[in-house]
């Protein structure tokens, strides 16, 4: 779901501080990134490359989460391949 | 004063006492290697720096220097001086061009009674630095040395780094004599560590100045992540 305002251009620090609920798509994908001393500098492009996740799909994601679509409740998703 | 403001031990004071604190301070310059304070010396006076960088080391009973810390704008030292009658326990000298605030410890004194959020701001400011120093113990203790060195330099770069098109540059001149006295390892070792980061393409150096290319791949190595 498009969420106003979630642009890949955002840092990780700003999505999470801007939508707290974030925090459980981060964690849910098994990323890194929630408590990151580089969540500062990374936007989410990055995050996408880093963690190997089409853009589209990483936005997507995240947009549900943040709409509270997102599987985020329920047992953990793993990461493809084991990324 | 709207740069005094923003600094952390200031925070939520208003106009007048800001006034206040100015008043009571001197402008303090140091050139690229000159030190403001010595390890030893008696400790008269509190620094609030303005601009520039400047590095904190001490020496060992058996004669190695070694980087406790880099202070940026904002940043506070020599505030043991406020204590009185303590020696400073290390010695803080600019690494490039630097100005700071400084105060004696007694109107630092004086200030805080007067404004007790200064005090409030201080032991904020000083219980992130013992948070600082407690993550260092244990990664000293317990981390394998690569992690060490990817520690150390995401730590400089949350301090200091600024977001440049190829990544974040961390901006202070930092030498690999430096980073291994900071994280407690040999120049050899950072050497090789940081050769081999280039190599892969995680971090660039050029003239003391160090980019994470790969911001995320030193994390992978400083929290021993599974390789992407």
């Amino acid at each position: 779901m498009a969420i106003d305002g979630l642009t890949a251009d955002l840092r990780v620090a700003d999505v999470l501080s801007r939508w707290p609920v974030a925090m459980r798509y981060f964690m849910a994908r098994r990323m890194a990134c929630v408590g990151c001393s580089m969540a500062v500098f990374c936007n989410l492009r990055a995050v996408a490359l880093d963690y190997r996740i089409p853009i589209d799909q990483l936005m997507a994601e995240l947009g549900d989460c943040i709409a509270g679509q997102f599987p985020c409740e329920g047992p953990i998703e793993p990461a493809p391949d084991g990324a | 004063m709207a740069a005094v403001s923003r600094m952390g031990i200031f925070l939520g004071l208003d106009a007048s006492a800001l006034a206040e604190v100015l008043a009571a301070a001197t402008l303090a310059t140091a050139q690229a290697g000159e030190a403001y304070v010595c390890q030893g010396d008696p400790a008269h006076r509190f620094y609030l720096l303005v601009s520039g960088r400047v590095r904190l080391s001490q020496v060992t009973p058996e004669g190695q220097q070694v980087v406790m810390r880099f202070i940026a704008p904002g940043e506070e030292f020599g505030i043991v001086a406020i204590l009185g009658r303590l020696p400073y326990p290390v010695t803080a000298e600019a690494v490039e061009p630097a100005v700071a605030l400084a105060w004696s410890g007694e109107a630092f004194n004086r200030l805080i009674l007067r404004h007790p959020q200064i005090g409030l701001n201080g032991m904020a400011m000083l219980a992130e630095r013992v948070r600082e120093f407690q993550d260092r113990l244990r990664e000293a203790g317990t981390q394998r040395v690569e992690r060490r060195v990817a520690n150390g330099l995401l730590r400089l770069a949350r301090q200091a780094g600024r977001s440049v098109a190829e990544g974040v540059l961390i901006d202070l001149p930092l030498s690999r004599q430096d980073l291994a006295e900071m994280t407690g390892t040999t120049l050899f070792t950072v050497s090789r560590t940081l050769a081999g980061w280039e190599e892969r393409g995680i971090i660039s150096s050029a003239r003391k100045r160090v980019t994470l290319l790969q911001p995320h791949a030193l994390v992978a190595v400083a929290e021993d992540l599974p390789e992407g």
